[in-house]
C-alpha cells in the first residue's frame, strides 16, 4: 500500500468537514420562524373562499337619464359590478335589469328600461347581431340567454296595454335646437338623447318615411315595419320633430343648417351601394345590395332572374339571397370568399339561408360576369386558398381552379359606399379613402358644432354600433351648445369580448340537472321555410304566452364577484367537496347554502377557474387551522368570512 | 430493441464520456474488506428476511423480501401493491379536466408537473388543441424546475442512506428555492395542477422569470461544494464504484430507462430523440455513464441538474408574450372516438399516458405508464450478489416513488 493509498481517503473527508464549516459561519438560507414571518405567495392554495353571495337584494338596475349615464357606467366599471352583457353592449343596454324585470313579470318597465339605451328596443329585438349574447355568462352552463328576443316580447305587451296615440308627452322645454341629417337608428337615437335632455331636435330625412335602413335595407321578413312606424311614432310624441323629402345639399344646404340651429348631427351612414369593379360589372342584371333591398323593401318588386348569384357571406348577402328566393327566383347561391366557419354573417342568418334552400359556395370568389347582348348570363368563380397573407393582411390568394355559374342576376353585397355631396365645401375633412375625419369618441369633425353620428363615425358596422356612438354624439352637441369641454364625461370602452369570456368554451350540453328554474334556452318558434318565402311573412313568429317569462328567469343577474348559485364549482370539483343550493323565484335569487367540506378538498384551483363571477378563490391563509376534523366543514357564513391574508384576483397578464 | 436498433452515437465508450465530463473510471476501486468476509459460514444455510413495507430505505410502501447469504444479497423478491388507489378506474368517472387534479397525486407526486405534462400532451392530441408559445415555454420551465428539485431529493436522499445527512440536509436547503419559485407561480408547493388542457393556469408574476435565474443560478454554483462534500468522498467511491453495475445490453433486456440506462452509456433522452412540445429548439447536453454502477447514477442525475439549468435559461431568453391558454377549450370536452398516447421523459424515466375517448364526456379508458414501476422490477437484476448495506444504495439509485408503481 503507497503513501497515496494512505493519504487519499483522508483528504477527502477532510475537505468534506471543511467545507461543512464553511456553511456553519455564513448565513442560512432558508428563512427561520418566527423571526421572520412566511412569505406566501398571493396564489397560495388555502382554504377556499367566497367573497360574496347573493341574497335578499333586489338586482341591480342601471338607469339614468343620458347625461349621468356614462357617470354610472364608469362607477359601475371601478367597481368591477358591471354584467358582461351590459358591458359588451356597445349601446350598454341593461339586458340584466331587463332580465329580471322580466321575470318580475314587469314588462312595461323593462321596455322603458331598454328604451333608455336603445332607442327602439323593438326594432333590435327583431334585427339586432346581439353581442350581448356572445358575452352571457349563462353560456357555461348551457346556452345564453335570448335577450334580442327578449326585447321584442317587452315590446309586445307595452304595445298591447300602454301604447296608445299621445301616451307620451314632449319633453322639450329648451329653446336651443339641433338639426339631424339622417332618420335612420344612429339619427333616431341622437334625437331621442336631446329631446331627453330639453333641447329640440329637427331630423331631416330624404325619404318619406323614417328608419333609414331599417325600412329600406331590411328585408320584410326579419323587421315588421309596423314595429318600426310605433316606435318612430313615439318619438314623435316626445317631441323630436320630422322633416321628410327634404334633400340636405339640394333642398337646404348645411351651412344653411348650421345658421338655423345650434347644432348639427350628420347620421346619413354609408347609403351607397357597392359593385367590385370586375368584368362585365355594368351589364344588365348586376345590382348593388342597396339598390337590390331598396327595391325590394319598398315593395317595388325587382325583376330578378330565375337564377340569382349573391357575392358576399355577410348578413347583407344573406339578406340580399334570402330576399331574392321572395322576389320570384327559384335559385339562389351565395358565394362567398371565406370559408364556411368564418362567415362574418349572424349563425341564424346563415342557417335560415340554408333552411330556405339558399346554396353555398365558400370559399369562391368571382372573377368576372359572363355577359350576353349586354345582359348577364352567368358568373365565373375562382376558388380561394388563403385570406390573409403571413403578417395577416388583406391579401387575396386563388389557386387557378374556377367554376361558371349560369345566372340571370347577380347582387354585389360587398359593402356599401358614401354619398357625401353636401359635405364638401363645407370644411368636414376627409381620409384619403374619402371617409370623414372625426374624433370617434366625440363624433367631432373640423367644422365647431358639426357633429358625426353612427357609421359615419365608426364604419359600416351594426346598428347597436352606430346608436352606442350616436349616443356619444348627442352629449357632445349638448356639451357644444353648452360651451362645455367635449372630451369630458365619456364612457368607459366596450372591452373585446374576451374581457368577459376569458374561460368561456365552447358549451356542450351538460348531462347532469339544472337546479330550480330553467334549463335549455326556450327557442322561438319559426314560420316553415317554404311558407315562409311563399307569403314574405316573418321568420321569427314570437313566443307563445309564458315562454317569455320561462327565458327570463334563466337569468343568473350576474355581479362581479358575487355568488351566484350556478353551482358550477360544485360540478368540476373532483372531489365532490362542494355543494350549493339555490333559490330561485324568477326575480329574487340568492344562494341558500354553500357547503364546503375542507377536509376532501384536494386544492386543484378547478372551482377558481370556472367560477364565472370571480367570487371564489383559494386564499393564503390560516384563519381556520382547527385541531378537529369536525370543525373542517365551512357553511356559508364561514365562507364568506374575510381571511386576514389578501387573495390575488384572477389575472389577465396573458390576454393579447 | 437491441443494442444495434440504436441510432449510431447512442451507445457511449469511455471517450465520449470523458469528453462530456461524465466521471467514472470503469473499474473498481480495490475493497477494503476481502470478499470472502462476507460469506455466512458453511453450517449456516441462506435466510430470508423482509426490508418493509415500512422501511426508510425503501422510498415508500414497498416490500422487498430479501434471502441472504450471510450479509450478500442471494435473491430479492418485491412485493408491490400497499398504494394501490385504482387512478385509472377514477378516471373513467372524471371529466378530461378533472383528471389533472388526479396526475398529479396518484403518480409521481415528486414530478407532478411532468405527470400533468403528460396527460395534457395526450388529452391535446385527442382533442387536437393547440398550446400557445408562452404556455409551451412556461410548461416547460416549470418542468425543468420541477427536474431539479427531483433530482436534488433524490441524491440527498441517497446521502442520506449512505449516512451523509448534511449532504442530504443542504440538498434540500437547495430544493426549498425552486419550491418556492413553484409556489409562487402556481401556489403550491407539491401538487402543483398548474397545467391545463390547452395551456396553463397562470401566467408568470411580475419579476418571476428573474427571480427563477435567481434561483436556478444560486443551485448551480453550489453544485461545485457539494461535489467537494459528497460525489468527491472517498467514502462514497468505496460505497458505490463498482457496485450494482450495468451492462447496456442488460440494461437493454431489463427495460432500464431515464438515468439508470444512461448511466450504463446509452446516450437516450426522449427529450434529444422523441422531442415533444418545443424541446428541439434548445441546445443541452445528454450526461452519461460508463459502468451504470451505482456511482454512475447519482452522477448522470447530478450532472443532468446543470442541463435543465441551462434549459431553463434558454426558455426564459426566448419566451415570447401571447396568451397562455389555447381559446375556447371545452369546459366539458367530447372528444371524437379515438385514442392517443403520449410518452415524456420525467426525471425517473420514461412516462407515458394512454387515453381512450368514446366520444363521451369522460375518458373510456386511461393506462399510464409510470417509470418507477420498471425501474423497481430492475431491482433483482441489479442487487443480487451485493451486500444488505448496498441494498439501500441501489434502491435509492433507482429513485422508486411508491405513489408512481401502484398507482
Amino acid at each position: 500500500m503507497s503513501l497515496d493509498d494512505l493519504v487519499r481517503p483522508w483528504v477527502g473527508i477532510a475537505k468534506g468537514h471543511i467545507e461543512t464549516m464553511k456553511r456553519m459561519v455564513s448565513p442560512p438560507v432558508t428563512r427561520m420562524y418566527p423571526h421572520e414571518p412566511a412569505q406566501l405567495s398571493p396564489r397560495w392554495r388555502g382554504p377556499l373562499r367566497l367573497r360574496g353571495v347573493m341574497d335578499h337584494e333586489p338586482p341591480p338596475i342601471t338607469d339614468a337619464p343620458p347625461l349621468e349615464f356614462n357617470d354610472l357606467m364608469t362607477e359601475l366599471h371601478e367597481e368591477q359590478r358591471i354584467a358582461p352583457c351590459q358591458g359588451g353592449c356597445p349601446a350598454n343596454v341593461d339586458a340584466r335589469g331587463q332580465n329580471a324585470l322580466v321575470a318580475a313579470g314587469r314588462y312595461i318597465e323593462a321596455y322603458n328600461i331598454v328604451r333608455r339605451r336603445n332607442v327602439l328596443p323593438a326594432v333590435l329585438g327583431y334585427v339586432c347581431n346581439n353581442p350581448c349574447e356572445d358575452v352571457c355568462r349563462r353560456s357555461y352552463l348551457d346556452d345564453p340567454i335570448a335577450i334580442r328576443q327578449l326585447h321584442r316580447a317587452c315590446y309586445e305587451v307595452y304595445d298591447r296595454e300602454v301604447r296608445y296615440p299621445g301616451h307620451l308627452a314632449s319633453l322639450v322645454h329648451r329653446s336651443e335646437h339641433v338639426a339631424i341629417v339622417g332618420a335612420g337608428p344612429a339619427g333616431l337615437a341622437a334625437a331621442y338623447d336631446l329631446v331627453q335632455m330639453g333641447y329640440r331636435a329637427t331630423i331631416y330625412e330624404r325619404e318619406q318615411i323614417a328608419g333609414g335602413l331599417l325600412v329600406t335595407s331590411v328585408p320584410l321578413y326579419r323587421l315588421d315595419r309596423e314595429v318600426v312606424t310605433k316606435e318612430i311614432a313615439d318619438l314623435a310624441e316626445l317631441g323630436v320633430e320630422f322633416k321628410f323629402g327634404v334633400t340636405v345639399g339640394t333642398d337646404v344646404t348645411l351651412d344653411q343648417l348650421k345658421v338655423d340651429h345650434d347644432a348639427v348631427i350628420v347620421a346619413v351612414g354609408y347609403s351607397g351601394g357597392r359593385v367590385l369593379p370586375i368584368p362585365g360589372h355594368d351589364a344588365e342584371g348586376v345590382w348593388s345590395a342597396i339598390d337590390f333591398l331598396y327595391e325590394y323593401c319598398m315593395g317595388k318588386n325587382p325583376k330578378v332572374g330565375p337564377e340569382v348569384v349573391v357575392i358576399g357571406g355577410g348578413d347583407v348577402g344573406c339578406d340580399c339571397s334570402r330576399s331574392a328566393l321572395r322576389c320570384g327566383a327559384t335559385s339562389s347561391v351565395q358565394a362567398h370568399v371565406e370559408t364556411r366557419e368564418e362567415m362574418p354573417g349572424q349563425a341564424i342568418e346563415v342557417s335560415g339561408a340554408i333552411e330556405e334552400g339558399v346554396i353555398l359556395f365558400s370559399s369562391w370568389g368571382p372573377d368576372e360576369i359572363l355577359v350576353e347582348g349586354g345582359k348577364v348570363v352567368g358568373v365565373r368563380l375562382k376558388k380561394v386558398l388563403s385570406r390573409f397573407d403571413a403578417t395577416g393582411k388583406w391579401n387575396l390568394q386563388y389557386s387557378g381552379e374556377s367554376t361558371v355559374i349560369p345566372c340571370q342576376t347577380v347582387v354585389f353585397a360587398v359593402g356599401q359606399s358614401l354619398q357625401l355631396d353636401f359635405l364638401e365645401g363645407s370644411g368636414v375633412e376627409f381620409d384619403a379613402v374619402g371617409r370623414p375625419i372625426c374624433a370617434q369618441a366625440t363624433g367631432e369633425t373640423a367644422v365647431p358644432g358639426v357633429f358625426l353620428a353612427g357609421d359615419l363615425a365608426m364604419g359600416p358596422k351594426t346598428i347597436i354600433i352606430a346608436i352606442g356612438q350616436a349616443h356619444e354624439a348627442a352629449i357632445s352637441a349638448h356639451r357644444y351648445i353648452q360651451d362645455l369641454d367635449l372630451d369630458h364625461d365619456r364612457p368607459p370602452p366596450v372591452h373585446p369580448p374576451e374581457y368577459y369570456l376569458e374561460k368561456l368554451y365552447t358549451s356542450t350540453p351538460p348531462d347532469f340537472e339544472w337546479f330550480g328554474p330553467g334549463g335549455r334556452r326556450v327557442h322561438m318558434p319559426e314560420s316553415e321555410p317554404q311558407k315562409r318565402i311563399r307569403t314574405g311573412g316573418q321568420v321569427e313568429l314570437g313566443w307563445p304566452k309564458g315562454d317569455d317569462h320561462k327565458e327570463a328567469i334563466r337569468c343568473m343577474r350576474c355581479q362581479t364577484q358575487v355568488c351566484v348559485a350556478c353551482t358550477m364549482c360544485a360540478r368540476v370539483c373532483p372531489d365532490n367537496c362542494i355543494d350549493v343550493q339555490g333559490y330561485d323565484t324568477g326575480y329574487e335569487r340568492r344562494v341558500e347554502r354553500y357547503d364546503f367540506v375542507m377536509e376532501w378538498c384536494c386544492f386543484c384551483g378547478f372551482c377558481q377557474d370556472v367560477c364565472p363571477t370571480q367570487t371564489l378563490s383559494l386564499s393564503a391563509s390560516f384563519d381556520y387551522a382547527t385541531r378537529s376534523r369536525r370543525e373542517l366543514f365551512y357553511d356559508r357564513e364561514k365562507m364568506l368570512r374575510e381571511f386576514s391574508a389578501p387573495d390575488e384576483l384572477p389575472n389577465k397578464d396573458g390576454l393579447p | 430493441m437491441t443494442r444495434d436498433d440504436l441510432p449510431p452515437g447512442t451507445v457511449d465508450t469511455g471517450e465520449a464520456a470523458d469528453a462530456t465530463g461524465a466521471a467514472g473510471t470503469g473499474t473498481a476501486p480495490e475493497r477494503l474488506i476481502p470478499e470472502g468476509e462476507y460469506a455466512a459460514p458453511d453450517d449456516v444455510q441462506d435466510f430470508l428476511i423482509n426490508i418493509g413495507p415500512h422501511h426508510p430505505g425503501t422510498h415508500g410502501v414497498m416490500r422487498m423480501v430479501t434471502r441472504l447469504d450471510g450479509e450478500k444479497v442471494a435473491g430479492l423478491d418485491v412485493r408491490i401493491g400497499y398504494m394501490h388507489r385504482s387512478l385509472e378506474k377514477i378516471v373513467e368517472n372524471r371529466s378530461y379536466h378533472q383528471v389533472i387534479a388526479f396526475t398529479d397525486r396518484t403518480t409521481d407526486y415528486l414530478a407532478a408537473m411532468h405527470n400533468d405534462w403528460v396527460y395534457c400532451l395526450a388529452a391535446e392530441k385527442l382533442m387536437g388543441i393547440e398550446v400557445p408559445e408562452r404556455a409551451e415555454h412556461l410548461r416547460m420551465i416549470v418542468g425543468e424546475i420541477n427536474r431539479i428539485t427531483s433530482h436534488l431529493m433524490s441524491v440527498g436522499a441517497l446521502g442520506l442512506d449512505s449516512g451523509a445527512t448534511s449532504y442530504f440536509l443542504w440538498c434540500f436547503n437547495a430544493r426549498e428555492r425552486l419550491v418556492q419559485l413553484l409556489e409562487e407561480i402556481s401556489g403550491a408547493r407539491l401538487t402543483y395542477v398548474y397545467l391545463r388542457l390547452g395551456g396553463v393556469i397562470y401566467d408568470a408574476p411580475p419579476g418571476w422569470t428573474d427571480r427563477v435565474r435567481e434561483g436556478v443560478r444560486s443551485v448551480i454554483d453550489e453544485l461545485p461544494s457539494y461535489r467537494t462534500l459528497f460525489h468527491d468522498n472517498y467514502i462514497w467511491h468505496e460505497r458505490s464504484k463498482g457496485i450494482s453495475t450495468l451492462s447496456p445490453d442488460e440494461a437493454m433486456r431489463i427495460g432500464a430507462q431515464g438515468p439508470v440506462l444512461r448511466s450504463t452509456g446509452i446516450r437516450w433522452d426522449l427529450r434529444r430523440d422523441m422531442p415533444y412540445s418545443i424541446y428541439d429548439r434548445f441546445d443541452f447536453d445528454i450526461p452519461v455513464g460508463t459502468t451504470g454502477d451505482v456511482y454512475d447514477r447519482t452522477e448522470v442525475r447530478f450532472q443532468e441538474i446543470v442541463e435543465s439549468a441551462k434549459i431553463i435559461h434558454q426558455a426564459i431568453e426566448d419566451m415570447p408574450t401571447g396568451p397562455i391558454l389555447a381559446k375556447r377549450v371545452p369546459r366539458l370536452p367530447t372528444p371524437d372516438p379515438g385514442e392517443a398516447y403520449a410518452r415524456l421523459e420525467s426525471p425517473r424515466g420514461e412516462i407515458g399516458c394512454y387515453l381512450v375517448s368514446d366520444g363521451g364526456m369522460k375518458p373510456y379508458r386511461m393506462k399510464w405508464r409510470g417509470a418507477s414501476f420498471h425501474n423497481v422490477a430492475m431491482l433483482p437484476a441489479l442487487s443480487v450478489g451485493y451486500t444488505l448495506s448496498d441494498l439501500i444504495n441501489i434502491v435509492g439509485t433507482i429513485d422508486p416513488v411508491m405513489g408512481d408503481v401502484d398507482r
